[in-house]
């Protein structure tokens, strides 16, 4: 029980968090950015083969769709791609608090937010 | 160190040959040993094995499930679907569709395939482009009502620019990349199994040479399944493996940019190579124009019939008057940065289009008042620019374009005049390989004496005959639909005759 209320805290934290770190926000953020193993802790989940799945990220996160609502004030929409669902860690990097956009490695987008139409 | 005498280097060659053919009898053996294992293990069984979840596995897939194979599955090299169609526009080219009726366009089976075969300068292979032209109204039919598939109005294309490309609704995404989660969901609805990072490596065999399963890569190791059926090679091209590119098309092209997967590895070839298939065509692919460092698609400026194209030296490498195509595959060839430029004025007709397109991916280009400062923002010799320019304004005005050096052949030419002035950077692309084993009409891979290798298919992309020289906008796609749907039935029906 402990554990599912702490996973849907940093869960609530990520979410909120990843729209502010997506978005190319004209004010700076006033705090220094935590990194994911910072905002999850304890709960980063154990990775296999060096890297984490996506299926364990998408037990707390939930799947592709839900996560492109999440960020459909997002253009272009990051967990909408053509690419299907890539592996979270494709972009969400560990020591990092600002992903790297897989999106880049082809294209060079700069993503800006839109009216939010979730 | 000893020294090498004859009789050593007999000795050693002897005892190595030995050794070596001792291993491979007992690799061999384990092989054998490790196949019938896996007959025992019901769970390695299946009707029908497919190599790739792309649109051309997923539909064979799932038309061997419809056609009665039980257990079906695919194996899938990535952890997603990642072929050539998920970059794709979507569309699938066909005749006597329901969207050609409703939108008055009369065409007959001839017609199209003499445009296929035209398409292909005749090279194509004629039964399989028979084939098609026979099956696809069933097939784009088939992807609407049974898989769910929405094509929107059918829009000219490029060339030959007839009204026979349904193309797919994206919903947001690219077409193909639509048409793919909407195999999948088709695929899970029909109970096809799915396993990703299962990456076929070898064909099994008997002795006969009849495909009997495959083994596969997986990350908890190597494992071997059999199928009934037989097995359907779905993987792509070779267009992203570059050490086929130079063998089979030349260095050259290994320094294009690709357009699509970086997934399609030639599987196709190495897997069906030690089952001795006649490989055709293999020199043959597609190319167009591409921005690498953003994949901004500058085919409309290419395509547009204005300005003078330049290499990064400052010189005109070719006649304008080409297809994006053929641009594409010229840049790649004859400029070693494969780079090139088209100079424009503000006249030309589609800058409203392409011009959005590099500003949302924050590609550069060139933008200034005069011919000297476009050519200085990109980097350009702007004395040699300002210089073609002149001569090009010129031998346009005296109607002498043709007889410059190369010639310039627009049919309908446009000075170079009117600020501001653009300068689009061009690279070749290629969008994929179209060489591949040799299937027939049952899409069963053909080994080098002209026989069917039995079991073994080839569908999609990865089949060799159909396609040469270019396609027609959306044949990639309905190929893959009809003997991918032709495939499917094949195999459930040998798992039938086997059980």
């Amino acid at each position: 029980m402990k554990k599912t209320l702490l996973a849907i805290a940093s869960l609530a934290l990520c979410s909120v968090f990843s729209v502010t770190v997506y978005a190319a926000a004209p004010e700076a953020p006033a705090a220094q950015p935590k990194t994911l193993e910072q905002i999850h802790g304890a709960m980063w989940p154990k990775s296999a083969d060096g890297f984490v799945t996506k299926q364990q990220c998408m037990q707390c996160h939930g799947d592709y769709e839900k996560l492109a609502k999440q960020t459909a004030n997002l253009n272009p929409n990051p967990h909408m791609s053509h690419l299907g669902q890539v592996n979270c860690e494709d972009c969400h990097k560990v020591k990092q608090a600002k992903p790297d956009l897989m999106c880049n490695q082809c294209h060079n987008f700069t993503i800006r937010k839109t009216e939010a139409k979730k | 160190m000893k020294l090498l005498n004859r009789r050593n280097v007999l000795k050693s060659g002897f005892f190595g040959t030995v050794a070596a053919s001792l291993a491979a009898v007992s690799s061999t053996a384990s092989a054998q040993q490790k196949a019938e294992a896996a007959k025992q293990d019901p769970s390695k069984v299946y009707d029908a094995i497919v190599l790739g979840a792309g649109p051309a596995g997923l539909i064979t897939a799932i038309a061997a499930k419809q056609a009665g194979a039980k257990k079906v599955v695919v194996f899938e090299k990535r952890d997603r679907p990642d072929g050539n169609a998920i970059f794709a526009l979507g569309s699938v080219c066909g005749w006597g569709t329901r969207h050609q009726k409703e939108q008055g366009i009369n065409d007959t089976a001839d017609d199209f395939y003499a445009m296929m075969m035209d398409v292909s300068k005749q090279m194509g292979d004629k039964a399989l482009n028979r084939t098609y032209t026979d099956n696809i109204p069933a097939g784009i039919d088939w992807l609407e009502q049974d898989i769910g598939v929405k094509f929107g109005k059918i829009r000219p294309m490029p060339y030959p620019r007839l009204g026979r490309t349904c193309r797919v609704e994206g919903e947001g995404l690219t077409g193909g990349a639509q048409l793919v989660k909407k195999l999948l969901a088709a695929a899970e609805k029909n109970g096809v199994e799915i396993k990703y990072e299962h990456k076929g490596i070898e064909l099994l065999h008997d002795d006969k040479m009849n495909v009997t399963g495959v083994k596969v890569q997986t990350p908890k190791g190597q494992e071997e399944y059999l199928s009934k059926g037989g097995v359907a090679i779905a993987t792509g091209g070779f267009s992203a493996n570059p050490e086929m590119v130079d063998k089979y098309i030349g260095g050259w092209a290994t320094r294009m940019v690709l357009r699509g997967s970086k997934s399609t590895t030639g599987e196709n070839i190495s897997l069906t190579l030690p089952m001795y298939a006649k490989c055709v065509n293999m020199d043959q692919f597609h190319s167009g124009p591409i921005i690498g460092a953003t994949h901004v698609n500058p085919a409309d400026v290419l395509n547009s019939g204005y300005g003078v194209q330049v290499n990064t030296s400052g010189n005109r490498y070719m006649d304008e008057n080409n297809t994006y195509v053929i641009k594409a595959r010229t840049t790649a060839q004859k400029t070693l940065d494969n780079t090139g430029y088209v100079i424009v004025d503000s006249n030309c007709s589609v800058l409203d289009r392409v011009i959005p397109k590099f500003d949302r991916l924050n590609s550069p280009y060139g933008k200034a008042d005069t011919i000297e400062e476009v050519a200085k923002q990109v980097g350009l010799p702007a004395d040699k620019i300002v210089k073609i320019v002149k001569e090009y304004n010129q031998a346009y005005k005296d109607g002498k374009l043709a007889e410059m050096n190369p010639p310039c052949t627009y049919k309908k030419p446009h000075p170079i005049e009117k600020a501001p002035f653009y300068a689009i950077p061009l690279q070749g692309g290629m969008t994929a390989t179209f060489g591949g084993p040799l299937i027939n009409t049952k899409a069963e891979i053909q080994n080098l004496d002209g026989k069917s290798i039995p079991g073994l298919y080839a569908v999609g992309n990865s089949a060799g005959g159909i396609f040469f020289h270019n396609y027609a906008g959306g044949a990639q796609l309905g190929a893959a639909t009809v003997f991918g749907r032709i495939a499917g039935k094949e195999m459930a029906e040998r798992a039938k005759q086997a059980q």
